[in-house]
């Protein structure tokens, strides 16, 4: 398709523009895209309606029941405490979404004022921004997280909130990045010239422009999250048991790898769906959301 | 400052923009651009001034600069008899619907997610000159006046050519009535067919509104079409300033004269018979500008004093005094040398 | 020199090039037919989108594979329409070459310009390094670089626009090549450095006796440069006239609008007040069909019926009754050279005003 596009330079100055192919059917075209848009969509509703899917309580233990192979009674098998497995599955999704979407929000919500503040003013204020972003990114993640968990103790909030604020350098870098390269383009200078403020400038022209690339970050973000989100809690600083998540789940499968895999296998699967699908759909968009075709 | 500043221009009650002594230097890791080194210069209420200069001249800085884009190092910059040099930002904001500018690009010079009706819309709204009912009737009508349908107010940017877009982006800056308005290559990036119609309609617009225009170009058959002063920029510096039919008819600074001898006019039998002054060199960097007079390095006429003194714009007794040229083999009296017979 | 005698450089013939895609098909070249002789200056003008860009693109065989190319391009006999790679590649560098708009991008930043000369000449003609770098050396000095063995070991960072240019030229004729498409060589460059690059191109012209397809917008650049003229629209080639003809005589209503478009300093001002520059109303059509009528009908003042209804040919003109200095191209280049597609091609010389189409001249 670009080979073509690049071929035809011309169109838009013919005065008839190409049909206006919505995004949305641009997606449809992009076939990986539509996969993890696809996937993406089933996993958010697993997570909606995880009580009406989840046939068992996935917190109650069932002792008669336990380390059962999968099969008609437990699709997935059950744990060692005879938990249903599919159920813990979904709850866990759901647990992993809400954590992704929570501290992506997070990371956002400190990272796009700071990114726009440091790429718009510029030098004292763009150097404040820099240096905080090397003191988080000097930072490894895990360092903070136990951090965190020291400090606040251990639970899903604390561990969101690691994650999240893990995410904020990236942020910051993509905003700023983006609003340094808005800020020279002539129609900032003429919203100037126009008699708009600051506030015009970056909230009507500024933000809007950068939406493309903040959406891509968003969705690559959320599965970045899902893993640090498996991670702590595997570690035990994130979910605390008898809560379901995906990374407690692997955690609690590490003593029966070898007399029950299918404790370590769907978990593990589950992780790998939920950040596939939001990798893809990030690509895809990347490509879709492109700011060289979007301003043209 | 070590740069020559030339007289200001005499100045007029009826000044729209005065420019005196402007300068305005970029430092960046390789030194000091000297953009823009001590250019004075004044358009009165609806006269279209042209400044004309090669890229790295420094005309679209002077341009900028003028519409308090970009901040002067040193100079002045006065619109309508008010000094707006040192002025903040927040301070500008009123004052902005008195001066407005045209940029080259009009594909870049749109936002590309906002309407039509928006783009036009968004000075009298942010100077709350209309909105509502009255805000979309005063679109729909400038819209009329650039020659544009009103139902376009709703479509984006990419869904016009490049020639309605800079309709639109003409209809935008003079939607506040501006009596500045800064026309930066407003024409360059379009073709030949739309160039024209936007050249008339920028000479329309003028006509019926007299506002004062700097039109920024490196197209001489445009300038010398729409302008009736023409200023001619050389790294950093006017070299020369007359009215539009003098410069084209008996260009005085040697280099003015060999830009006119190097734009190709489209008649086969006069490009023939033109005579040509080539330029030897290539044009100095303005890092580091040479000494004396900018030019002496590619002056085919250049003498030892030029290399040692950087000649003032000065005016000349010829023409009624409207003529100014910053060359030492100028006489005062108007006689030039001629750069093609050597 | 008469091209009539000797065979074309370059001739192409009822060319189309047809790009499609999944969503549309664009008809960017339409039935387009030109000839070139060795020596000769042809400048192709148009608006952007008129196909003038793609042509030369597909004349070098480097189209996208979404594009499908029709007819025939024949270079010195050979046939070039269905050639394979490896063939085109050994024409393109040797018989024909190519100069473009920005000559940044086509050099390589990290080796010096006498090396790149030199390794085209290498590739192509099989010589030693030592003679490869004086060859270069001349080279750059016969497109004008001052210095040149001093030059020949500069990287292109260190050169001008214009000198990049003229590097680019040197490395487009290192082999002789018969033919030299140059797509908007000046576009980028101020007006003191396009007239240094189109001297240059005239004394190739002159002294190795090159072919030259000079693409180009602008009329003041074709006017200065070419010997031939062809003006395409929407695709399709509308007149074709010796350079003087076209200036002195358009036939076609485009090629009249577009020159009467242009600002020419001392034409603009009478008694005064501004003329006004004639535009052509309406838009350049989408290439999406390929309409059998003319596709500046809709455009045109001139247009009757017969122009929304059949496509008209390229087609020779008779010469002018009246001759004047301006008609003397016709005897260069024989009556046969003036075409234009267009069933009531303006007259030769019409009224100052805008003339309405009549009766006696819709019958001519």
């Amino acid at each position: 398709m670009s080979a073509a596009a690049t071929a035809l330079p011309a169109a838009e100055e013919r005065g008839a523009p190409l049909a206006p192919l919505s995004r949305l059917r641009l997606l449809t075209r992009n076939k990986l895209a539509l996969t993890g848009a696809v996937a993406a969509a089933i996993l958010v509703l697993i997570a909606v309606f995880a009580p009406l899917i989840a046939p068992y309580d996935p917190a109650r233990p069932d002792f008669t029941a336990a380390l059962r192979e999968p099969g008609w009674a437990h699709w997935l098998g059950t744990d060692d405490l005879g938990r249903d497995q599919l159920s813990r599955v979904v709850y866990g999704v759901r647990a992993s979404l809400q954590i992704g979407l929570l501290a992506v929000a997070l990371a956002f919500a400190a990272g796009v004022p700071l990114g726009l503040i440091a790429g718009y003013y510029g030098r004292f204020a763009d150097s404040v921004v820099s240096r905080l972003t090397d003191t988080l990114l000097a930072f490894p993640f895990l360092v903070l997280a136990v951090g965190l968990a020291t400090i606040l103790g251990p639970s899903l909030l604390n561990a969101t909130i690691a994650v999240g604020v893990s995410q904020i350098p990236a942020v910051i870098r993509i905003t700023r990045a983006e609003t340094l390269r808005l800020k020279h383009l002539d129609y900032v200078a003429a919203a100037v010239a126009n008699g708009g403020g600051d506030g015009t400038v970056l909230f009507r022209h500024i933000l809007p422009g950068a939406l493309s690339a903040l959406t891509v970050q968003a969705t690559v973000g959320i599965p970045t999250a899902i893993i640090g989100e498996a991670l702590l809690s595997f570690l035990g600083l994130g979910v605390q048991p008898p809560s379901p998540s995906l990374g407690v789940m692997l955690s609690s499968a590490q003593a029966y790898i070898a007399a029950a895999p299918w404790m370590a296998v769907f978990p593990g699967l589950a992780i790998i769906a939920a950040t596939l699908a939001f990798n893809l759909l990030g690509d895809g968009l990347r490509d879709i959301l492109d700011p060289q075709g979007d301003s043209r | 400052m070590t740069a020559a500043v030339a007289p200001a221009e005499a100045s007029r009650d009826d000044a729209v923009l005065d420019i005196n002594g402007l300068v305005r230097h970029f430092t960046g890791p390789a030194g000091t651009v000297r953009a823009v080194d001590g250019v004075s210069l004044g358009i009165g209420r609806g006269e279209i001034v042209g400044l004309v200069g090669e890229s790295g001249s420094g005309k679209s800085t002077v341009g900028r600069c003028a519409v308090r884009l970009d901040r002067p190092t040193a100079g002045q910059v006065t619109i309508n008899g008010r000094d707006v040099t040192r002025l903040s930002k927040r301070a500008l904001r009123p004052l902005r619907k008195d001066f407005h500018l045209v940029f080259q690009d009009p594909s870049s010079s749109l936002d590309p997610r906002m309407t039509v009706g928006a783009i036009v819309g968004q000075p009298l709204r942010l100077h709350r000159l209309a909105s509502g009912d009255a805000l979309r009737d005063r679109v729909a009508a400038l819209l009329a006046q650039v020659g544009l349908r009103p139902e376009l107010a709703r479509r984006r940017p990419h869904e016009l050519s490049g020639g309605q877009r800079q309709r639109v982006s003409i209809a935008r800056a003079l939607s506040v009535d501006p009596q500045l308005l800064v026309a930066d290559e407003p024409t360059s990036a379009l073709d030949v067919s739309v160039q024209a119609s936007v050249l008339n309609l920028l000479a329309d617009l003028q006509r019926e509104r007299r506002f004062g225009c700097l039109f920024i170009t490196h197209d001489l058959a445009a300038v010398e079409y729409l302008a009736d002063r023409i200023a001619v920029m050389h790294l950093g510096q006017l070299v020369e300033q007359a009215p539009a039919a003098e410069l084209f008819a008996d260009p005085k600074h040697p280099y003015t004269q060999a830009l006119l001898s190097a734009a190709p006019v489209p008649d086969p039998a006069a490009q023939r018979s033109r005579a040509r002054i080539v330029l030897s060199g290539e044009l100095p960097s303005p890092l580091d500008p040479p000494s004396g007079c900018r030019f002496h390095t590619r002056c085919p006429l250049a003498v030892d004093r030029c290399r040692a003194e950087p000649p003032v714009l000065r005016r000349l007794a010829e023409g009624g005094g409207r003529r100014q040229v910053s060359c030492h083999l100028v006489a005062d009296d108007g006689t030039a040398p001629d750069a093609a017979t050597i | 020199m008469t091209t009539s005698t000797a065979p074309p450089a370059l001739s192409v013939r009822d060319l189309s090039v047809v790009f499609r895609t999944p969503t549309r098909v664009v008809h960017a070249v339409d039935g387009l037919s030109f000839d070139i002789a060795a020596g000769e200056v042809l400048a192709v003008v148009g608006e952007s989108g008129c196909g003038k860009s793609v042509t030369s693109t597909a004349v070098l065989g480097l189209l996208p594979p979404t594009a499908s190319v029709g007819g025939s391009i024949r270079l010195g006999g050979r046939e070039l329409v269905g050639a394979d790679e490896s063939e085109l590649r050994d024409v393109r560098g040797r018989e024909l070459a190519m100069i473009f708009q920005e000559p940044m991008t086509s050099l390589n930043p990290v080796l010096t310009i006498g090396r790149q000369v030199g390794e085209v000449l290498r590739r192509h003609q099989g010589i030693g390094r030592r003679e490869a770098r004086e060859r270069a050396v001349d080279l750059l000095d016969l497109v004008g670089i001052p210095a040149p063995a001093q030059r020949a070991r500069d990287y292109p960072h260190q050169l001008s626009g214009g000198m990049r240019q003229r590097v680019m030229i040197a490395i487009a004729i290192a082999c002789d090549p018969a033919v030299l498409i140059a797509d908007e060589p000046t576009t980028a460059l101020d007006v003191t450095v396009q007239a240094g690059i189109l001297e240059v191109l005239r004394s190739l012209r002159e002294r190795l006796g090159t072919a030259i397809v000079l693409i180009t917008h602008d009329l003041g650049v074709v006017a200065d440069t070419a010997d031939r003229v062809l003006v395409m629209y929407a695709g399709r080639g509308v007149e074709q006239a010796p350079v003087d003809e076209l200036f002195g005589a358009p036939r076609h209503p485009y090629t009249r609008g577009l020159l009467g478009a242009v600002p020419v300093p001392g034409r603009g001002r009478a008694a005064g007040g501004r003329r006004r520059l004639q535009e052509i109303p309406g838009l350049v059509p989408s290439l999406t069909e390929q309409p059998d009528r003319c596709t500046f009908q809709p455009r045109c003042s001139y247009a009757d019926e017969r122009c929304g209804e059949q496509r008209p040919a390229l087609r020779a003109l008779r010469a002018p009754r009246e001759r004047d200095e301006r008609s003397a191209g016709y005897e260069r280049y024989g009556p046969e050279r003036h075409e234009a597609a267009c069933w009531y091609p303006v007259p030769v010389h019409p009224e100052p005003t805008e003339p309405e189409p009549t009766e006696e001249e819709a019958a001519s």
